[in-house]
């Protein structure tokens, strides 16, 4: 491919093109990207697909790859346990009850927290980081105290209180983010064309608002049902959910009616997180944690 | 002091062409202006020059050497950009020296050459100041500076007007092109504004569609528009369908006296008549007459729209007319077109019986 | 406009007032309890609570001299902190990487990493430790895999301090992409092609303009890890070695086996000490980036 003829004609110097040839550091840069996805992918993919395998397997001896046996007996021994059903039924009435008490607690503050200015608004904001700063198991312990004067422990109310705790940051930050973003202007449209304040918000911010706050109640709803070290302090042994049975899966169990278990219990986050998946790639979750 | 020459450049995104086969030669000192409506390929065109899209075809060369597949780290231009893409994390002083640190250049050159240019852009006081603090007009001229501290051969600038109000447009168009003429800086400036385009530039090359319509000074683009997109986007222009009959061109009933060096195997032209080549005359039957269907004050002049048989009109003329009044007209100048390109230019002074004593110009 | 200013604070106060009660109330307790008070509502706890320090006049450090003698706490505090630190960095290493990487390609393999850096967001922890610790244990699967490929001295991780690193970047690695991918998102085209102009290689243009315009987003990830590493207790409990153990398994331990609830309220004061430290500094890198940047 040389430019000889034009280049000759107009006095240019012909040089040659080095157009659609892979010049070297294309080259290297394409196959590091290529090994840096594939670490990636055994990284993060390898101990799941091995965990998938051990469901599967009859027999599986070290150092073999792969298992020598497959069968489907551990399906069957989980899925028929009486704890099994029992703990799945607890973990599906606890999620739900602590992300819509967690949205009536939290997201009438994400809007204050966007829309109004009131004397704290600031401090108050950051105040809820708080809860994240001190240690999860040291809160619990001390929580503890307090639910045992006042006789909550090991009752529903009691490991209600410990999830939804875990729940308010997502639950008002990124739906805060979510508020800020609807532009005011769209607001005052709405006001100007004869909308009251409460029709405004239903018909314009809200439905704006949708994904951020989808993306901080799904999150809720994650961290509730996957939530095991306090309830298992709070709740055992009366509420034992299934994160909190997996412990005693773990340790007690062959690790195939483990790896049978951990494919049960990943299924709920793993359905609710591919229904939001693009919101949370599309900003809604990261917005959040920038305060404004 | 750089030429710069584009060869038959073409790009296309996703198997669309979007630049096809575009030549242009901006010779030593000289700025020039990308002219053009969006979508007309400008801003690919001086991306291209830049080095931020390489092109598919042709070459584009620098002082005679092929900088077509460089990157734009490995190219004698400078841009300054849009939105001016100050590094918000530096300061002006940061901002400027950047590019010479990378240089591995000496501390004392560094800021010897950081603080001249300042001079030059009137913002040494800004130095230590974050592109946040500043104003748009100033953020406007530590682009530019951010440009020139690295003595390019070709400066480029994408719309670096667009981001300001009205008023400081002006000032800084005139600043840019000060500065430019200074330094004698070869320059390439994209716009969609033919104002700021025509008032600052040597030349400028109208786009339309990823083809140049025409290259040319200011002044021949608005007198003589080589086609009917550069007469239709400089400036106001009547446009008229006619067809060549009988040695004359009729317009809707109305005749035109016959060019002679038109040849006759062609049929169908189109005139065009500037407003301000629009004359006005008292209603007589030496003239043919229309209606003033509208006023629109301009200051020191008015456009009026004449409801005349030819069609609709617009003419800038004196104050003192008023709208209803019925009155004579008569072109000065017309030029005609066929085929969508430059016939022939005609010079009357009498009526529309023209007398054809003007010429296409070169 | 009065009216307005104490609805929204009312409606701000709902979360509040119950964190208040719920966490900034025994925060305090448990700190008091720590010095030596046993009073008020930490007195179910400390009438079941063995080896405990008790003061009738004043605070006593007691708790807290008792535990720094004992070289077992030391030797967990260490671990703690080293396990965090490496965490952090080395989190913050991969996934600015996988970021930049994400940023600046397209085409089906930055579609396919795209996917892939999230997954663990889908997975419970619980399952996540399972599952890494299965992987990555002697006699489980990289250990088979370094035997066939003719290493048999590659070293397993499970149970030890690096499993735990490794536990912590697995887990961490969604939420760091996350906001760095959307960190380098906000940096406009033109910023990077500006550098490019005056001669700034890739490297240059990582180190020189991306970092320092997303000090913001490297902060939170910082943050968020070092706290949730300071005080985590599943990762390091399923993949972590038995000692020295890191403190949200010791203080869960003293609670639970031994007993001795005032020891794990000490070093759950001393844990909340270092997050604080890091959340205070993260709120301040917020404050001041906020009062600098108007343009991005």
């Amino acid at each position: 491919m040389m430019s000889n003829q034009n280049s000759v004609q107009s006095g240019f110097l012909p040089i040659p093109s080095i157009r659609r040839t892979v010049s070297p550091s294309q080259a290297l840069s394409r196959s590091l990207a290529t090994a840096l996805v594939l670490a990636l992918l055994i990284f993060v993919l390898g101990p799941l697909v091995v965990l998938v395998l051990w469901a599967f397997a009859g027999e599986w001896f070290y150092p073999s790859l792969i298992p020598q046996k497959f069968s489907l007996s551990w399906w069957s021994t989980v899925l028929s346990d009486s704890h099994f059903g029992h703990s799945v039924l607890l973990s599906f009435i606890f999620a739900p009850v602590v992300t819509i008490l967690s949205a009536c607690i939290c997201l009438p503050a994400a809007y204050a927290f966007s829309r109004y200015q009131f004397p704290g608004r600031r401090a108050m904001f950051i105040g809820i980081f708080a809860t994240n700063a001190f240690p999860k198991m040291g809160l619990y312990i001390a929580i503890a105290g307090i639910l045992y004067a006042t006789h909550l422990m090991d009752t529903f109310w009691g490991v209600i209180v410990i999830q939804l705790m875990n729940t308010v940051v997502v639950m008002t930050w990124i739906p805060a983010a979510a508020f800020s973003a609807v532009p005011k202007s769209l607001e005052e449209a709405a006001r100007d064309v004869g909308a009251g304040p409460f029709r405004t918000f239903w018909h314009v911010t809200l439905p704006m608002a949708r994904p951020g706050i989808i993306v901080a109640m799904i999150q809720a709803f994650l961290a509730s049902f996957d939530e095991a070290q306090g309830t298992f302090l709070v709740g055992a042994p009366n509420y034992i959910t299934m994160p909190v049975q997996m412990y005693s899966m773990v340790t007690n169990y062959p690790q195939q009616a483990a790896a049978v278990y951990s494919i049960l219990l990943s299924m709920p986050s793993l359905i609710l997180l591919l229904l939001i998946r693009k919101y949370i790639v599309g900003g809604y979750l990261a917005a959040g944690f920038r305060m404004k | 002091m750089a030429e710069l020459a584009l060869q038959k450049i073409g790009k296309g995104f996703g198997g669309k062409s979007v630049i096809e086969d575009l030549d242009l030669h901006v010779s030593s000192g000289e700025m020039v202006c990308l002219l053009g409506p969006s979508g007309s390929g400008k801003t690919t065109t001086l991306r291209m020059i830049g080095g931020f899209i390489l092109p598919d075809t042709g070459h584009i060369f620098i002082d005679n050497v092929d900088v077509s597949q460089a990157t734009p780290d490995k190219r004698p231009t400078a841009m300054v950009f849009q939105q001016y893409a100050l590094w918000p994390n530096m300061t002006v002083f940061q901002n400027i020296a950047f590019g010479l640190k990378l240089r591995n250049l000496p501390r004392r050159e560094i800021q010897e050459k950081v603080h001249s240019v300042l001079d030059l852009v009137d913002l040494r006081a800004q130095a230590k100041s974050y592109p946040a603090q500043l104003s748009g007009g100033q953020q406007q001229r530590v682009a530019l500076a951010r440009a020139l501290v690295l003595k390019p051969k070709v400066l480029l600038l994408d719309e670096p007007l667009s981001n300001l109000d009205a008023q400081l447009r002006h000032k800084v168009r005139d600043e840019i092109r000060e500065i430019q003429q200074h330094s004698r800086i070869t320059t390439v400036f994209v716009t969609h504004d033919q104002d700021e385009a025509m008032s600052v530039s040597d030349r400028v090359a109208v786009l339309s569609a990823g083809k140049i319509e025409q290259f040319d000074t200011p002044d021949n683009l608005y007198a003589y528009p080589r086609t009917e997109f550069v007469a239709n986007f400089i400036g106001s222009m009547n446009m008229f369908e006619g067809r060549l009959v009988n040695h004359r061109i009729e317009v809707n009933g109305m005749s035109l006296a016959f060019p002679s060096r038109i040849s006759e195997s062609i049929n169908d032209v189109k005139i065009a008549v500037r407003p301000e080549d629009v004359e006005l005359h008292d209603s007589s039957p030496a003239f043919p007459s229309g209606a003033i269907k509208r006023r629109i004050p301009r200051g020191h002049y008015a456009e009026l729209i004449l409801e005349t048989a030819m069609g609709e009109m617009r003419a800038f003329v004196p104050n003192g007319y008023s709208v209803s009044d019925t009155t004579g007209f008569s072109f000065r100048r017309v030029l005609v077109y066929s085929d969508s390109k430059l016939l022939d230019t005609y010079v009357a002074n009498v009526d529309l019986h023209l007398t054809g004593i003007g010429g296409v110009r070169p | 406009m009065v009216n307005r200013r104490w609805i929204g604070f009312l409606m701000a106060a709902l979360p509040i007032a119950f964190l208040l009660a719920f966490v900034g109330l025994p925060t305090v307790e448990s700190f008091f309890y720590t010095f030596g008070y046993t009073g008020g509502p930490n007195a179910v706890v400390s009438e079941m609570a063995q080896n405990q320090v008790v003061s009738h006049h004043g605070a006593t450090l007691g708790v807290y001299t008792e535990l720094w003698k004992m070289a077992s706490f030391r030797a967990d505090f260490i671990a703690t902190i080293w396990v965090t630190i490496a965490s952090v960095a080395l989190l913050l290493v991969i996934s600015w990487v996988i970021a930049l990487y994400l940023r600046f390609s397209d085409g089906w393999l930055a579609r396919v990493a795209s996917s892939l850096y999230l997954i663990p967001m889908f997975i419970p922890s619980v399952i996540a430790s399972y599952a890494l610790v299965t992987f990555w244990n002697s006699g489980g699967f990289v250990d088979a895999l370094a035997k066939h490929l003719g290493d048999p001295n590659f070293p397993s991780f499970g149970y030890t301090l690096f499993g735990v690193v490794i536990g912590n970047v697995w887990t961490g690695l969604p939420f760091a992409v996350l906001m760095l991918a959307s960190g380098l998102r906000n940096v406009p085209d033109s910023y990077i092609e500006a550098a490019r102009d005056v001669g700034a290689r890739a490297w240059t243009v990582s180190l020189r303009i991306l970092l320092p315009m997303n000090t913001l987003p490297i902060i939170i990830v910082a943050t968020f890890n070092c706290i949730g590493v300071l005080g985590a207790y599943t990762v390091p409990y399923l993949m972590g070695p038995t000692a020295p153990q890191l403190l949200g398994v010791a203080m869960t331990s003293y609670f639970s086996a031994y007993n001795e609830p005032q020891q794990a309220e000490a070093m759950a004061v001393m844990v909340f000490i270092l997050a604080a430290a890091v959340g205070t500094w993260y709120v301040i890198a917020n404050l001041r980036l906020d009062r600098k940047s108007g343009s991005v």
